[in-house]
């Protein structure tokens, strides 16, 4: 119940994708950091996300840029 | 005397369209040697003349009408090849992510991404370009939402319309294999 308290309401997909882009105040990242922990299946989906745009960034850097000079 | 008194009674912005339409021919050749497609250059001419109509207020009386037009025009070119480019290079680095993944599970990683961003290029074009902007330039939703135009919450909820679509795309073919 304490935990429950601490992290508030449950996070919707919107909000856990702002979340991964640092784009939530700080109470609320915190308050995510601890429902994400009773959660390690979202974590883990978050985990895959992460991972799949590291290698698409790391893909697109490797191309021209897409702005003209 | 008659057809003077006339004109003086037409208001300013009925006479800007009554010119403007009689520009459509030359701006539907100048739209098309811009894009080189027949239906690219029809939209690339609406576009410029719903531009025109809206900006109509900033247009100097007496000058060149359709130099002016044709500006608008190249503008709202650029601006589109711009959006293309980032949206092609977001599918092109999936692809590039298969041809180059050491292990076959990595290659379906890359297949799977290729064709989930397909769909979201195809589907929701601004969705892609904003993703793009936010996951792959690293810009601020703030600074994204400037770009584009649009509000802070648009660009929040277009950047996770991708994700959920990917992840989607991706537990869909962990079911199919699982099954």
């Amino acid at each position: 119940m304490t935990r429950r308290r601490e992290y508030g309401v449950a996070p919707s997909f919107e909000e856990l994708s702002a979340y991964m882009d640092n784009e939530l105040d700080p109470a609320r990242m915190h308050e995510i950091d601890l429902w994400l922990e009773l959660n390690p299946r979202t974590q883990a989906e978050l985990g895959r996300i992460r991972k799949i745009e590291k290698s698409l960034k790391s893909a697109a850097r490797k191309q021209p840029p897409h702005e003209p000079p | 005397m008659e057809n003077s008194a006339d004109k003086s009674k037409v208001p300013a912005g009925e006479a800007f369209q009554t010119e403007l339409l009689a520009l459509i021919p030359a701006l539907r050749r100048q739209a098309l040697a811009l894009s080189c497609n027949p239906a690219l250059a029809e939209d690339l001419m609406q576009d410029a003349l719903e531009a025109a109509l809206k900006m109509n207020s900033s247009y100097a009386q007496g000058t060149n009408l359709g130099a002016w037009v044709f500006t608008i025009m190249r503008h709202i070119h650029r601006n589109q090849l711009r959006k293309h480019r980032r949206r092609r290079r977001l599918e092109t680095s999936a692809n590039s992510i298969r041809s180059a993944a050491p292990s076959p599970e990595d290659q379906e990683t890359g297949l799977v991404l290729q064709d989930a961003l397909k769909q979201v290029g195809a589907m929701h074009p601004a969705a892609m370009e904003t993703f793009s902007l936010v996951v792959i330039d690293g810009m601020s939703y703030r600074d994204a939402a400037i770009k584009t135009a649009v509000p802070v919450g648009t660009v929040r909820s277009r950047v996770a319309r991708v994700r959920r679509i990917i992840l989607e795309a991706f537990q869909e073919t962990k079911d199919r294999a699982s099954a």
